[in-house]
């Protein structure tokens, strides 16, 4: 096959091969200087440039030498260095400020939307059965509970039957000093070997407890009346409902 | 002059990615917070509430936490979170969380309640969270940070 003519090469293909030699040069440079075994000699010429070899001079003092190395050497590392550091410090920095921002408007949204609650009514044990009693829910064996106790921290407390035709249930009702108080009495039972299987409900100060016998819609019923009672005329999100007779 | 021609070159082409990176890097992380939008609000509730921040949403629905408490009872050696409130939400669509992970929220009358154990072994409220976010479907969510109570 006939070979093409060889086309002349472009100036960037004769910097290209300007730079290369440049660097062979300042590789075989680096590399006599690291032996030290002999003093700098003229480079010499390599062939894979055709343009005439740039001339390097090399300082021949000791402390000169040291001084050209490690110029050249951190001039490379800073030289890349920087580049990559700059290019991280901004990510971070772009990050920072994405997530800082995002925060921000998570923060000034929360600042805007806290809603400022009534607190919920504190009442007794009493109080309750006799608003259950008033809507007409069917209250038999009545026990009033001992307390506070060894089991349950409570200031009153009451133990009942529910019948609602042939619905079946038992409550137990506790009411608290403060709100935060039936929490501790409600977590012991969870792991209480006895109570664990009963129904937890609480609301404002009061605990209830229902057995697990106790059927659902009957379970219902009853949280339906306390928080009717309790929670709803004081929060717009629930709604109310007018007593009735159940 | 073809030196002077490369360098300008090489600085060109850096600039370049450089732009072009930070630009990916942006959009990049935009993406991820809006993607993960629930997670990304979860970890900012959380951060929150260890500041004390104490916070529901009120917009469609409403997540409102009215005791949020970490009790540790030394007779039966058991630590736990007991977190009650009211919501107008579907309790299957809440999920609760601390910063030691996330579980599902049980009903607690017409109103929720989170209750996972920490250590069912000891009575120890070192090992309590400090913050607690209930959570739901829609991104209406409550903030709370966890009283740690000791019996």
């Amino acid at each position: 096959m006939p070979s093409e003519p060889r086309r002349p090469p472009t100036p960037l293909q004769k910097s290209i091969k300007k730079y290369q030699t440049a660097q062979l040069k300042r590789v075989e440079e680096e590399g006599k200087r690291a032996t030290q075994s002999v003093p700098v000699a003229p480079p010499a010429p390599i062939k894979l440039a055709p343009q005439p070899q740039p001339t390097i001079k090399v300082q021949t003092g000791k402390l000169g030498k040291r001084t050209t190395q490690a110029v050249e050497v951190v001039a490379e590392w800073v030289g890349w260095s920087r580049r990559q550091w700059a290019i991280i410090a901004s990510a971070a920095l772009l990050i920072g400020l994405i997530c800082l921002g995002v925060g921000a408007v998570a923060v000034g949204q929360a600042a805007q939307v806290t809603p400022t609650y009534a607190p919920l009514p504190m009442v007794n044990a009493g109080d309750m059965l006799k608003r259950l009693q008033t809507l007409g829910v069917n209250i038999v064996n009545v026990q009033v509970v001992a307390v506070p106790s060894k089991q349950w921290s409570a200031k009153h407390a009451a133990q009942f039957d529910v019948k609602q035709g042939d619905q079946l249930g038992t409550f137990l009702v506790m009411s608290y000093d403060s709100a935060t108080q039936p929490s501790i009495d409600a977590f012991k039972a969870s792991v209480d070997a006895k109570y664990k299987v009963w129904h937890v409900m609480q609301t404002s100060n009061v605990l209830i407890l229902s057995s697990p016998n106790t059927s659902a819609a009957l379970d219902q019923i009853m949280h339906s009346h306390v928080t009717q009672y309790l929670v709803a005329p004081y929060r717009d999100f629930l709604s109310t409902a007018t007593p009735t007779k159940s | 002059m073809s030196k002077v021609y490369i360098r300008r070159r090489q600085r060109g082409q850096s600039a370049a990615e450089y732009v072009l990176l930070l630009g990916l890097v942006a959009i990049v992380v935009i993406v991820i917070l809006f993607g993960v939008g629930l997670g990304a609000q979860r970890i900012y509730g959380l951060i929150g509430g260890v500041f004390g921040i104490h916070y529901g949403t009120q917009g469609k629905h409403i997540v409102e936490i009215t005791s949020a408490q970490c009790i540790s009872v030394a007779s039966i050696r058991q630590t736990g979170l007991w977190v009650v409130g009211n919501t107008d939400e579907d309790i299957a669509d809440l999920t609760g969380s601390t910063e030691l992970g996330l579980s599902e929220v049980s009903a607690n009358g017409s109103g929720f309640l989170y209750h996972p154990m920490i250590d069912s072994t000891s009575a120890d409220t070192t090992k309590c969270p400090e913050s607690v976010v209930i959570q739901a479907k829609d991104g209406s969510i409550s903030i709370a940070p966890l009283v740690k109570v000791s019996q």
